[in-house]
């Protein structure tokens, strides 16, 4: 059943213009840009490599990813409400939180999608426009960056989520998400020095740090006293808190 | 299936929003097979009762239950019989006709056959539209397709609020037909809700009258057949009422005024009265049964009562 419900909402994302021109956004940049160093800048493309391209194609276009997974995080139950929809879809059956939650399980899956179709389509295209030098490192280490990006973004993206579910509007939620995403870690910086600043989740976001391979970890350390158990808890209590959050707002309304 | 079987029932359903008592103490059943008008003003409590049938809105007090199942104790088994169009039919207009269909049969407990897809879109006459986007749907195939997706489940009740919004009158028809159809074919039980009385009447079995979230009045819409033998005042217009006195004396309750002659009467009883009148010499003008119409009970009860 809650299979079926999520199947649906993929159904619903699949079926607006603005995910397929997305997935189609993505692949052009990653085709366009590697043509165009290919070809375009042959001393540059003589000294790229598959890593080269690949990394710096996930580190421009994650952020796109990023905005575009808070941007349908917010849409996905404020759509439904401006449509007049969401009474049609109240009425059945399942259960209201079964009903959030095969909301926010789809847009993880096409966050997820997104993602991979990124990390994947730079290191093939990579591959095969620039080639594997010796010096190459394994793909590894862009498909480990990428997964320590990812709790970050689905937090940010359950945070979109509530506020959609909250507001029952878009413009709001998308901007004090995206003023999260670019803010957190400022202001993470500037209450490091107080304790209660291990609580904020900003300090607990680059996970990278704590990986042992400095070209992954870009060599960061983590600040005294964290570690990858702790920073994964606090981001897990996050999202959890903001699902429960928005659970509780979702169940309790009265659709008018 | 017994054929009076009841599918929904409120009992002392009551909701209040912000202090105010939006609905009051409403009661009422509602069985298979039949056409319920749910009828009263703007403002009087329709929507928000139907809301709180589909479990869009929570009731402070009261109980009401779907096919024996209690909708706040047992939500799904209960929801898994209504089908319903809340207002507009709400649909989404970047999917096709068959998507959004599909999204809905989905959503049901028990499987919906391909066959049954077919046959609910057959049955509304969208076929030939069924793979178009919904966006370039108009308003009549909208509304149909709301009925398709209420449908496909086997509901045992639909519910259907203010269903002719919008619909120019040949699309009204169409969906007057479509819902005797399906109350005689699938033995369902119709509610629909119209704060138009002509509507009603031409639509339904049954009218719930409520004002200010208050059960008014229940009655049949047609009361012919079962009520023959029910006695109805009927006024004649004669040539020449002293002379219908006399030959009406061995009638009781006989009222004349001028060439009016009202006479209580059961529906056996006014060919005889015609034939004595005839008889007797008299030319007849008009005969008419006094009956109170559904209009004037309706706004009798809303207008006197109000605040």
């Amino acid at each position: 059943m809650f299979f079926a419900l999520v199947r649906n909402e993929l159904m619903k994302l699949h079926s607006k213009r603005q995910t397929r021109y997305f997935y189609l956004f993505l692949i052009i940049v990653l085709l366009g840009a590697g043509f165009v160093f290919r070809f375009g800048a042959p001393e540059t493309a003589a000294r790229i490599d598959q890593m080269d391209f690949a990394s710096n194609m996930y580190a421009g276009l994650s952020l796109f990813v990023t905005v575009f997974a808070l941007a349908i995080g917010a849409q996905s139950v404020s759509e439904e409400y401006r449509d007049g929809t969401i009474k049609q879809l109240l009425i059945r059956p399942s259960s209201r939180t079964s009903i959030l939650l095969s909301k926010f399980v789809a847009v993880l899956l096409v966050l997820l999608a997104a993602d991979a179709l990124i990390v994947a389509g730079g290191l093939l295209i990579g591959t095969g426009l620039f080639g594997i030098q010796a010096d190459t490192p394994p793909a590894l280490v862009l498909i480990k960056t990428a997964v320590y990006d990812l709790p970050r973004m689905v937090f940010l993206t359950s945070l979109s989520f509530f506020l959609g579910v909250a507001l029952r509007g878009i413009g709001l939620a998308l901007s004090v998400s995206l003023i999260a995403y670019f803010v957190g870690g400022l202001v993470s910086m500037m209450v490091s020095k107080y304790r209660w600043s291990k609580l904020l989740i900003f300090r607990h976001t680059d996970l990278a740090v704590y990986d042992p391979d400095p070209l992954v970890s870009g060599g960061g350390m983590p600040p005294a006293g964290f570690t990858l158990g702790l920073s994964l808890t606090v981001i897990a209590a996050y999202i959890a808190l903001l699902l429960g959050l928005s659970m509780l707002v979702f169940a309790k309304r009265d659709v008018r | 299936m017994p054929t009076e079987e009841t599918v929904v029932r409120l009992e002392n359903v009551s909701k209040t929003i912000g202090g105010a008592e939006i609905i009051r103490n409403l009661s009422f059943s509602v069985k298979r097979g039949e056409i319920y008008g749910f009828l009263g003003p703007n403002g009087s409590g329709k929507t928000t009762t139907i809301r709180m049938m589909v479990g869009l809105i929570s009731m402070t007090k009261g109980t009401i239950t779907i096919a024996g199942h209690d909708i706040r104790k047992e939500r799904g088994k209960a929801m898994a019989h209504v089908g319903a169009i809340v207002e507009n039919p709400e649909l989404y207009g970047y999917m096709s006709g068959r998507k959004n269909l599909l999204h809905f049969a989905r959503m049901s407990p028990t499987p919906v056959s391909a066959e049954r897809m077919a046959e609910v879109v057959r049955l509304v006459d969208l076929e030939h539209a069924i793979d178009k986007k919904v966006r370039t749907y108009s308003l009549g195939m909208k509304q149909r397709l709301g009925i398709a997706q209420a449908l496909l489940h086997h509901p045992s009740i639909l519910i259907l609020d203010e269903p002719t919004n919008g619909l120019d009158p040949a699309g009204i028809r169409q969906l007057r037909d479509y819902l005797r159809l399906l109350a005689r074919t699938e033995r369902l039980a119709i509610i629909v809700s119209s704060h138009l009385l002509s509507e009603i009447e031409l639509m339904c079995d049954r009218v719930l009258i409520i004002q200010e979230g208050r059960l008014v009045d229940e009655r049949l819409v047609h009361p012919g057949g079962e009520s023959e033998d029910r006695r109805l005042p009927v006024r004649f217009e004669v040539s020449d009422g002293a002379r219908a006195a006399v030959l009406l004396q061995a009638f009781a309750g006989v009222l004349i005024e001028g060439n009016q002659v009202t006479v209580e009467l059961g529906r056996e009883e006014i060919p005889e009265l015609v034939t004595v009148l005839t008889e007797g010499g008299l030319r007849l003008y008009q005969i008419r049964t006094l009956a109170p119409s559904l209009e004037d009970t309706f706004l009798e009860l809303t207008k006197g009562g109000g605040v």
